[in-house]
């Protein structure tokens, strides 16, 4: 009993430092993101020895999403560059992004909440400030439902659901940055539609 | 023991869950600020390179349509598309290569096979490459986005690439035009009632053209060359100077499929700064096998 209370407290430590979310099925049907899980995966913020990689993971899902192999590279040695893992600023983004010619928006304080819709409304994904000192990848806003949906790289398969009131609450605890590539958006998988066969 | 043991390991996993990710300390510093990186090296010590404030978000380009190009590997009319959307007008006129915010069109070249992107085209079979896929834009005002409105397996030519797809932009347009302008709201050459000072022009999603401006953006068509029907009778006068009438037919003849091969795209077997060297060689030949009359000189 006490070694199920001790592992119990234990699992309630590290789940404090967990931003609570809703998570649900991805709802809307015109995502600003919209990377398949299976792909999301390569991105989980897990690489042993080189410590916690979020912004890139965050920033290469966006390179996957726009089609921009420098930038969905990055946490790997390629012809694009050498692997860029380890914590993050602002500056280190801007750097190893000239680098590699990563073309980009390195938005910090109060803008970031007109960048972050411009990004969703023009069908873009953005690596964003959500939680203390962590990056994830937003994926689109859903009007239906006011919620903003967001892919966190510690459980790349799941799609988190933010009330705006949350939402604005986990940015601002992760210090108002984040980072958009300057890269025409993707578009949907296309299907085929008789759609000149308007009877 | 056992709760010390624990102790420790609250700390230690507290502290692993610390292990700032993100430097939040130069967010702050920064404070309001956009920088836009352009992908190229700068002089880091220049501050008016390094940090540029734009604050306003860019245009809405939600309206734009989307191009893809999907090529493979090895595919010399795959390259022979991406080199001619370099230079070439008509396919310029869609969109730009390297410059997203001039284009008419969002363009993306892919590459089959690349497993960071083939997921995108599960639903689509491919018969041939380049393959080109038109989509309607992300605003909704032109239906589904994933209806592919214009799809051609292989290179047909840059004209006839670009107004295939504009052909097909219109047919779409056409079948969704209501629709379409109650997104788009009237147009801007409404008359009426003016407001008593100069509006703003509306954003830009709304002013884009309906279609990409392809007419004055194409270099004018040469005329073309006249048929030589003076070596008709030549030829048939027969001697030494049939000759020069076979010449002549034979020249139109290759004028007339270089043109033609032209405009398909094709690979011209004379570069344009030699043929026009030619060119000047048979008006040379021309005038000095037919010198104007002397009515003519005075008529000029």
């Amino acid at each position: 009993m006490k070694h199920a209370l001790q592992i119990a407290m234990l699992i309630a430590s590290m789940a404090a430092f967990t931003p609570a979310a809703k998570t649900a099925a991805y709802s809307i049907s015109n995502p600003a993101f919209n990377v398949p899980a299976n792909v999301r995966e390569w991105f989980r913020n897990n690489f042993p020895g080189d410590g916690g990689s979020c912004v890139q993971c965050s920033i290469g899902m966006c390179g996957v999403d726009q089609n921009i192999p420098a930038a969905s590279t990055l946490l790997w040695d390629t012809r694009y560059g050498p692997r860029e893992r380890g914590g993050s600023w602002p500056g280190r983004v801007a750097k190893y992004c000239r680098a590699r010619g990563i073309k980009i928006y390195n938005v910090t304080g109060k803008p970031t909440w007109d960048w972050m819709r411009w990004a969703v409304n023009t069908g873009r994904g953005a690596a964003i400030g959500v939680g203390t000192a962590h990056f994830q990848t937003l994926v689109g806003y859903d009007n239906a439902s006011a919620k903003w949906l967001v892919c966190n790289n510690n459980s790349p398969q799941k799609i988190d659901r933010y009330s705006d009131k949350a939402f604005r609450r986990l940015h601002l605890a992760s210090g108002q940055w984040c980072v958009i590539l300057d890269a025409p958006p993707h578009p949907v998988a296309p299907v085929y539609r008789e759609w000149w066969n308007t009877k | 023991m056992r709760y010390i043991a624990v102790a420790f390991l609250m700390v230690a996993s507290s502290a692993m869950a610390k292990t700032p990710q993100v430097d939040i300390s130069e967010v702050i510093r920064r404070g309001d600020m956009v920088e836009h990186v352009n992908g190229i090296a700068q002089n880091e010590n220049d501050p008016k390179n390094r940090l540029i404030e734009e604050m306003a978000v860019p245009e809405d380009d939600s309206g734009k349509w989307f191009v893809s190009v999907v090529s493979t590997p090895g595919c010399p009319h795959c390259e022979k598309l991406k080199s001619d959307w370099k230079t070439n007008e008509y396919l310029r006129s869609l969109a730009i290569p390297g410059d997203p915010h001039k284009s008419w069109a969002h363009l993306a070249f892919y590459t089959k096979g690349d497993q960071s992107q083939d997921w995108r085209w599960k639903n689509i079979t491919f018969r041939g490459y380049p393959t080109i896929i038109v989509q309607p834009p992300r605003s909704g005002e032109y239906g589904p986005v994933s209806d592919i409105v214009y799809l051609h397996a292989g290179y047909p030519g840059p004209e006839k690439l670009t107004r295939g797809i504009i052909d097909a932009i219109k047919l779409r347009i056409s079948t969704v035009t209501t629709k379409a302008m109650q997104i788009r709201g009237p147009p801007d050459n409404v008359v009426g009632v003016d407001p008593p000072w100069d509006i703003q022009p509306k954003p830009d999603r709304n002013t884009r053209p309906l279609l990409p401006r392809l007419v004055p953006d194409v270099p004018p068509k040469e005329a073309p060359a006249p048929f030589p029907g003076w070596a008709i009778p030549t030829l048939m006068a027969g001697g030494p100077l049939a000759w020069v009438g076979i010449a002549a037919l034979a020249w139109f003849g290759f004028t007339q499929i270089r043109e033609w091969r032209k405009r398909q795209g094709d690979k011209l077997l004379i570069n344009d700064q030699m043929m026009a060297m030619l060119e000047s060689l048979a008006k040379k030949f021309d005038i000095e096998r037919d010198p104007p009359s002397p009515t003519e000189e005075k008529k000029k």
